[in-house]
Order: structure tokens, then C-alpha cells, then sequence
């Protein structure tokens, strides 16, 4: 066992478990299918880590994170990242008080418990820093004063992977930072219909002498399911989700296989594993369970491993993806059954 | 005087008589005992011939090879081989020969036809014993016999089938070659003891993992995926979400029949799970 904590109990996560069941009923109720993703930003809400969704425009990353923050009694801010923004839009800057004739501190947004960071490749690599810098430390200095950021802070960052022009990619020292990047796909059709029934539904809404038309946005319910003591509550409760040795010895070899795969030219950092073990806890939680198993490892390799691998030249260029090698790291951990498990074996 | 000279005459005529009786017996035929002897051109008064039956116990074995007509009588080739030496009479072996004419006639009116078998043997030579029939076996008839074998085969038949079965059964199995479940026992025992390394642990683990993703065709599978689908699998999934239980539950509830786990596993061989630890070795310390 890894923690020292006392191991979580069924009893014990009776209530987070009340809480998680809620806030998902709650997206549920504007948002349809997306369970995965629902589930990983509970994992960083729950674990404290930072969160990238990457997906292309128009299946509901927005809308998502809104309903999570409404259903939380969380604060909330959002900033849509543009290529003129400044680092002191975000983190807040001193300004003169006419009527004292002294510098104020006045907070940016990053002031925040939930901080939506739109588009987050949209902006420029000073404010990319600035905010990743924040995230990793959880402070911001303005001016000769330093501030901590409230508790707790989680940023869910979106990117568009698709367009390129005007856009700032992240690197990968950068991209550590989230814990968890997670690429969104498409609805399925039948969740497609189900989209199509909701949004039909919608009315138009008088306005004065005019009238909107009604958006998901509208029809969102603004009263909490769960109070913040929840949410501490479910952080706690994960943080005593039992790890055995053989879970972490699993997270150790698939972090050493990032580092000697043949593909792979930079591989996990630590942070990584950490990540992992973090990440596999607040999984564990949401399926009812106690302890970790592989199969949260194998859930949220992808998400956590991805994006901070950088694979060869050579692999690209033979059309190698980074799923196929994080898929074929998964494989070789159980030794080589037959044919499968050797490194590089997707290639042949 | 008288007395003398009749003496003398008396002597003369049995010199006489037992010169005469020599010369007879010299011309006579004769053979060894076994071996056949022929006596050609005899001619016999009597209608034609043939040889009698012969009886067991007949000391003279006699054959006619040839007969011929000769005058009013016939004429033979007769052989003939004793069993027994001695001087015996030919005439006694013959008999007139069914339909002949004058068959009505006796054979005993034959004159006599002396042959003499001589013998190789010594003199004194002791004869065996007439052979005595013995006395059957206790055992009785042939039926009893053939029950007796019936059982007796019956009895084989069992010890070969049965007897030493346990021991060749024993045998073979030392003979034959580990089934997985048997190398997978050890380990997890071990395993379930804590006396398996942390690594050994994970590479028993994932190691049944991969197996079994390749085992059901699930390499085109996301790995989460694939996991998912082998723990809700017949086969699969009792093991693997037991040892997942005893591996990283800080309180399993379960006690589970290991045996029973193991069963899918019996009839593979050792070697359809690579596994980087043995049996004897990577004991904890």
C-alpha cells in the first residue's frame, strides 16, 4: 500500500457516492451521452488536477464545463482565449486608485474555484505561460505581492485540434501540466437523435418587445446539487482509495515503457505515474469501488500518457500513431502471450 | 555190445535230424525286428489271398505287393516286417480274398509259412512295460476344464486391466508434460500468501490479461475495452477478478474454490502463458 491514510470503506463514500450520482443526473439533463467525459472532469475536480478537452467545435465542451460549474456550489469564470490577450487579463494587474493615489491589486479571473480557458490555443505563448505557470503553482504574483489561488482551483482548458492558423500549440513540457487531456468524439447516432429531440424542444423565449431564440444554455438549471463540502468530501474520500503495490509496480512499467519504446523519442515524466495513480483513485471512486484495478490504469492511460509522450520522426512518417503505441505499451505489459506484447509489434 | 552200437544209431539219427532241422531254418525267411523283409514267387494251394486286418497286438505286419495267377493256384510277392522276434507263421496273417472262387475255404488250410525275426537287442534285454492308461486329473471332464480356464482367463483379464493401474496411472501423469493450471497454482498460492514479489505479482496478473485478450480475439480492442469484455467472460473473468481482488483489495471477501478457478486452465499446456517468474524461484524475502 502506497498512502498511509485508513483505506476508504463502502460506508464511507456512501455520500460521495449520492454526490457524484447527482451532478451527473444534472448534465445528464442538458447534455447528452458524453459519460466519459463527464467522468474524467470529475476525476480532475476530484483529484485537483487540470483538465484539456480536445475535440472539434460543436459537441457540447462548453456547455459541459458550464453545467459541471452550476452544479457544484463552485465559482466559476470563464476566458475566452484570444490572440490579443494579456497575461494580466488573466492573473489580474495593479492599478491606480484615483482617489488614493496608490496601486490596487485588482484579480484577474484566474480568482476562480472552476476556470474555463477556452480555445486555450488561441492565445499568445506569454499567456499560455502565465496560466500554466498558476495552475502548477496555484499562486499568482501581482506586482510585489503574491496571492494563492482559492481552493479548489481546476482549470478545464478547450482546444480545437483541427485548426491551425492562428493558433499557438502547446508544448509538451507545457501540456504536463494537465493531468488529463482527453479527446472527445462524436456522438453516436443515437445520442445524435436524442441532440436533435432536445434542441427541437426548445421554445423561443419573449424578451421585452423581442425574443430569443432558446439554446441549451438557457434552459441550464442554476441551483447546485451539491454543496462544496460534497465536493471536499469526495476529494478526501478518493484520496483513501486503496493502492496495492502491484497497481503502482503496473503504473512503473507502463511509465518505463514510454521511456525505451522504440517509437517514443520523449517519453512520461513522473508526473505521469503520479498522475495515474491519482487519476485511477478518483475512477475508482465513481465505479463503487475501494481500491484501484487495472482496469482504471488501462481507462485512463490514454488520457493521462498521450499527450506527454513525443513519438520519432521515423514513427510518424510510417503513419504510427500515439494510440498505437500507448496501445501496444498496454499489450506488453502482460510479457509476450504469442505474438503480441513486443514493442513495435503494431508496426509489423 | 547191443546197447552201444544202438546208442550210436540213436546219436546218428538226431545229428541227422537236428542237421536237417538247421538247414530248414537257414532257408526260411527271415528279417530284423522293423525292418521288412520280401518273399517272392510263393505259391500257395488255395483260392487267391489278400493280407488280414491287422490287430495291435499282431507280433507281424504282412503285405501281398503282387499276386499272380499260377496254374489253378496263385502265386504272391509277399513282405512282411516283425514287431517282435521270434519265428511266426505268415499263414495266420492271410485270409482267401472276399468273392474269390473257392473262398469258402479256410485259411488254416494253408501250409505253413515260417519266417524268422531276429532281434539286435542283446540277449536279456529287459522289455518296458506294457503302457497302463493313468487315471484322469482331479480337475474332471472338459466342461469343468473349460470353466477352469474361463475363470482362470477372467482372472487375467482383470489383473491386466486393473492390477498396477494406480501406478501406471501415477506414472503417466509424472510422465506427462505440466498443464498451465498446474504452473499457475503455485504462483497464485504464492500470490495469495504474499510470497510473490511485487513484480511477480504484476507480471502474474497482466499476464493472464494478455493471454486471454489474445486467446478471445480482442487485439483489435482497446486495451480498457478488452479488459472489460474478459472480466464479464465465462472463462476469464472468475480468475481474473479474483486475483484483481486479492491483489488490490485491502479486504477480499471472497474465498473461492482455487481448483475451480484454475479449471479452463487445465488442459493447456505450461508454456500458453509467458510468465518472467517460476515456481521455485523470486521468493519474496
Amino acid at each position: 500500500m502506497l498512502d498511509t491514510s485508513p483505506d476508504l470503506t463502502r460506508e464511507d463514500s456512501h455520500r460521495t457516492d449520492e454526490f457524484i450520482r447527482a451532478v451527473r443526473k444534472r448534465i445528464g439533463t442538458v447534455v447528452v451521452g458524453q459519460e466519459i467525459v463527464v467522468e474524467r472532469l470529475l476525476i480532475a475536480l476530484f483529484t485537483g488536477g487540470h483538465i484539456l478537452l480536445q475535440g472539434v467545435p460543436g459537441i457540447a465542451k462548453t456547455l459541459l464545463v458550464s453545467v459541471l460549474s452550476k452544479s457544484v456550489d463552485l465559482a466559476f469564470a470563464r476566458i475566452q482565449f484570444t490572440i490579443d490577450l494579456l497575461p494580466s487579463d488573466i492573473l489580474g494587474a495593479e492599478v491606480l486608485d484615483q482617489r488614493t493615489n496608490e496601486f490596487v491589486v485588482r484579480k484577474g479571473p484566474i480568482f476562480t474555484n472552476l476556470l474555463l480557458a477556452d480555445e486555450i490555443n488561441r492565445a499568445a505563448p506569454k499567456v499560455q505561460g502565465a496560466l500554466l505557470e498558476a495552475m502548477q503553482e496555484r499562486k499568482v504574483t501581482i506586482g510585489n505581492e503574491t496571492f494563492t489561488l482559492p481552493a479548489p482551483f481546476l482549470v478545464i482548458a478547450t482546444q480545437n485540434p483541427i485548426e491551425q492558423a492562428g493558433t499557438f500549440e502547446l508544448p509538451e513540457a507545457q501540456l504536463d501540466r494537465f493531468m488529463l487531456v482527453h479527446r472527445l468524439e462524436y456522438p453516436t447516432n443515437e445520442e445524435e437523435r436524442e441532440i436533435l429531440a432536445r434542441n427541437a424542444a426548445l421554445g423561443v423565449e419573449r424578451q421585452g418587445k423581442g425574443a430569443i431564440v432558446q439554446t441549451e444554455f438557457d434552459v441550464m438549471r442554476h441551483e447546485p446539487v451539491g454543496s462544496s463540502d460534497d465536493l471536499v468530501a469526495a476529494m478526501e474520500a478518493v484520496h483513501r482509495v486503496h493502492v496495492s503495490e502491484t497497481f503502482a509496480e503496473h503504473v512503473v512499467q507502463l511509465v518505463t515503457r514510454s521511456r525505451v519504446h522504440p517509437d517514443v523519442e520523449l517519453g512520461c515524466s513522473p508526473r505521469a505515474g503520479i498522475a495515474l495513480i491519482k487519476a485511477s483513485r478518483a475512477r475508482a471512486l465513481m465505479h463503487g469501488r475501494t481500491y484501484v484495478v487495472p482496469e482504471d490504469l488501462f481507462a485512463l492511460a490514454e488520457d493521462v500518457m498521450l499527450h506527454r509522450m513525443r513519438l520519432r520522426y521515423e514513427a510518424i512518417a510510417e503513419g504510427v500513431g500515439g494510440r498505437d503505441v500507448l496501445a501496444d505499451m498496454l499489450r506488453s505489459l502482460g510479457g509476450q502471450s504469442g505474438s503480441n506484447g513486443t514493442p513495435g509489434e503494431h508496426r509489423r | 555190445m547191443r546197447i552201444l552200437s544202438r546208442s550210436i544209431c540213436a546219436a546218428v539219427v538226431l545229428a541227422t535230424l537236428l542237421a536237417a532241422a538247421r538247414a530248414s531254418a537257414q532257408d526260411r525267411p527271415s528279417s530284423t525286428v522293423g525292418m521288412p523283409a520280401v518273399i517272392r514267387d510263393l505259391v500257395l494251394p488255395a483260392p487267391e489271398l489278400e493280407a488280414a486286418p491287422r490287430k495291435p497286438e499282431d507280433p507281424v505286419v504282412v503285405r501281398i505287393l503282387a499276386t499272380y495267377p499260377h496254374g489253378t493256384a496263385f502265386r504272391y510277392d509277399i513282405e512282411f516286417w516283425g514287431q517282435e522276434p521270434g519265428e511266426h507263421d505268415l499263414a495266420g496273417y492271410l485270409r482267401p480274398k472276399p468273392g474269390a472262387q473257392g473262398a469258402g475255404g479256410q485259411a488254416s488250410a494253408l501250409p505253413p509259412i515260417l519266417v524268422e525275426v531276429r532281434s539286435l537287442l542283446p540277449p536279456g534285454q529287459v522289455e518296458p512295460h506294457a503302457p497302463v492308461p493313468g487315471a484322469l486329473p482331479a480337475l474332471g471332464g472338459y466342461s469343468t476344464l473349460g470353466i477352469v480356464a474361463g475363470v482362470l482367463w477372467l482372472v487375467g483379464l482383470f489383473a491386466i486391466l486393473f492390477v498396477g493401474r494406480g501406478k501406471r496411472r501415477a506414472q503417466a501423469e509424472s510422465a506427462r508434460p505440466p498443464s498451465l493450471a498446474e504452473r499457475l497454482r503455485p504462483l497464485v498460492e504464492r500470490a495469495l500468501g504474499g510470497e510473490l514479489t511485487r513484480q511477480d505479482r504484476a507480471a502474474l496478473e497482466l499476464g493472464l490479461v494478455a493471454y486471454w485478450r489474445q486467446r478471445l480475439g480482442l487485439e483489435g480492442e482497446t486495451p480498457a475495452a478488452a479488459l472489460a469484455q474478459m472480466r464479464e467472460h465465462d472463462e476469464a473473468g472468475p480468475l481474473l477478478t479474483s486475483l484483481e481482488e486479492w491483489l488490490h483489495n485491502p479486504a477480499p471477501a471472497r474465498a473461492v474454490d482455487l481448483a475451480e478457478l484454475l479449471a479452463p486452465y487445465r488442459d493447456l499446456p505450461a508454456d500458453a502463458i509467458e510468465l518472467p517468474m517460476e515456481p521455485e524461484a523470486e521468493v519474496a524475502g
